[in-house]
């Protein structure tokens, strides 16, 4: 009994770790600029980010699971570099395919959101990227795993928030036309960027 | 001169819109995370821009080819296994051409397979065209890629480094900060910026008179 509670309490504590280090040391728009392009095209249609957030988290944690089983075949093979991808983008076309199923099955309220929201949040760079990142950044245990590849969703739904709250005041008459909507946007997510880059203990390279 | 030339022109310039008014980084955002991250120096662009324009141009032009009658969430997925296909002889390619390549763009040349031109516009606009049209258009498209990650490259490259190509080109100064993913934000937020605003000078009215727009987008 003890030990199924220290192997819990190691999967917990695994998960905790790498999902925070994914959330904010490598937040995966501000780090890694994955998904910025899902996070404004969210914004400029007024999806609601949290449904997007939490689809795209769901999607991500599925996905991982079946990837970290299957990861350490791929990892033999000595041109895994090829295969990862395809293999990737099958197990998120899966994944896809049955929130998609799940959502028509069981989901009562707000449905035709929630279906549209799959079709954006399932099937993207930013999900393909999380479970490369995760691949690479996190392959030993499975609490690891799981927490590094939910952890990028979090830290998606966390920036895509970020970009949200301004990108209102940055589509503005007060902004000049040039400047207007997409590049001040990208301009304030550098320098959000750069402040995360200073928060956690970074310093410029001059 | 330009002006007066595009808006004469502006049906028959259409599909050439991908270099320049609808150019896929500039205007629409799509495919950021590569440029941003990985396009630091001009080598890691040149590969990436060949990588997403082969990998773009033929997984469209085959995936024009799968039968509509496919329910539309299993054809996205269905042109994303493609992408993969092809981007196998692509890397390969791009491993000989540009020796050490695929090592330091690390996990972005594998993304390009779910990129928002295969995932999303296949559907939503090549697809809708006849086969001439739409091959220009793609190609427009990647070739817009290819010129805009370029310039990025080089001038993070000349700035962070100071060299093309790895030979020295700006021996007064340099700042590594550029190097950063938050300076391509900011560059890429500044080209955009200009990009925009040769558009606006393209679509104005000849006459001198502004035409007048809303104020949020």
């Amino acid at each position: 009994m003890s030990e199924f509670f220290s192997a819990a309490g190691a999967f917990l504590r695994d998960m905790f770790v790498y999902s925070m280090i994914a959330i904010f040391l490598e937040n995966t728009i501000f780090s890694r600029g994955i998904g910025t392009s899902t996070a404004l095209f969210a914004t400029r249609k007024k999806y609601s980010v949290l449904l997007l957030g939490i689809i795209m988290t769901v999607i991500v944690s599925v996905s991982a699971v079946i990837v970290y089983f299957i990861f350490p075949y791929l990892k033999q093979l000595s041109f895994s570099y090829y295969v990862i991808p395809p293999v990737y983008v099958a197990v998120i076309g899966l994944t896809y395919v049955g929130a998609l199923l799940f959502t028509h099955r069981f989901v009562k309220k707000r449905k035709e959101e929630v279906l549209s929201i799959i079709h954006i949040g399932a099937f993207n760079c930013a999900v393909l990227g999380a479970l490369m990142l995760a691949t690479n950044n996190a392959s030993g245990s499975f609490g690891a795993f799981l927490g590094f590849a939910a952890g990028t969703a979090i830290g998606f739904t966390l920036a895509a928030y970020f970009i949200g709250i301004a990108y209102e005041r940055l589509s503005s008459e007060a902004v000049p036309k040039p400047f207007r909507g997409f590049p001040i946007t990208l301009i304030y997510i550098g320098l959000v960027s750069l402040a995360m880059y200073g928060l956690i203990g970074h310093e410029l390279p001059f | 001169m330009l002006k007066s030339f595009y808006q004469a022109n502006r049906e028959k310039l259409q599909k050439f819109n991908g270099l320049l008014m609808t150019n896929p980084i500039m205007e629409r955002g799509f495919i950021l995370a590569p440029i941003i991250v990985a396009s630091y120096n001009t080598q890691n662009s040149v590969a990436l821009g060949i990588g997403f324009s082969i990998i773009t141009f033929i997984t469209v032009m085959l995936s024009s080819f799968i039968p509509r009658r496919i329910p539309y969430t299993v054809r996205t997925i269905l042109y994303s296994l493609l992408a993969c296909v092809v981007f196998v002889p692509t890397a390969m390619l791009i491993e000989r051409l540009l020796p050490g390549s695929l090592y330091s763009l690390g996990v972005f040349l594998p993304l390009l397979v779910a990129n928002s031109l295969i995932v999303v516009k296949s559907e939503s606009r090549f697809h809708r065209n006849g086969f001439g049209y739409m091959t220009v258009d793609v190609a427009c498209h990647a070739a817009g890629f290819f010129i805009a990650i370029v310039l990025v490259g080089l001038i993070r490259e000349v700035l962070g480094s100071g060299t093309v190509f790895g030979v020295t080109v700006n021996p007064f100064f340099t700042a590594s900060a550029v190097l950063m993913p938050f300076s391509g934000f900011i560059i890429i937020g500044l080209l955009a910026a200009v990009s925009k605003r040769i558009r606006m000078y393209l679509e104005e009215p000849a006459s001198g008179k502004k035409k007048r727009r809303g104020g949020h987008e």
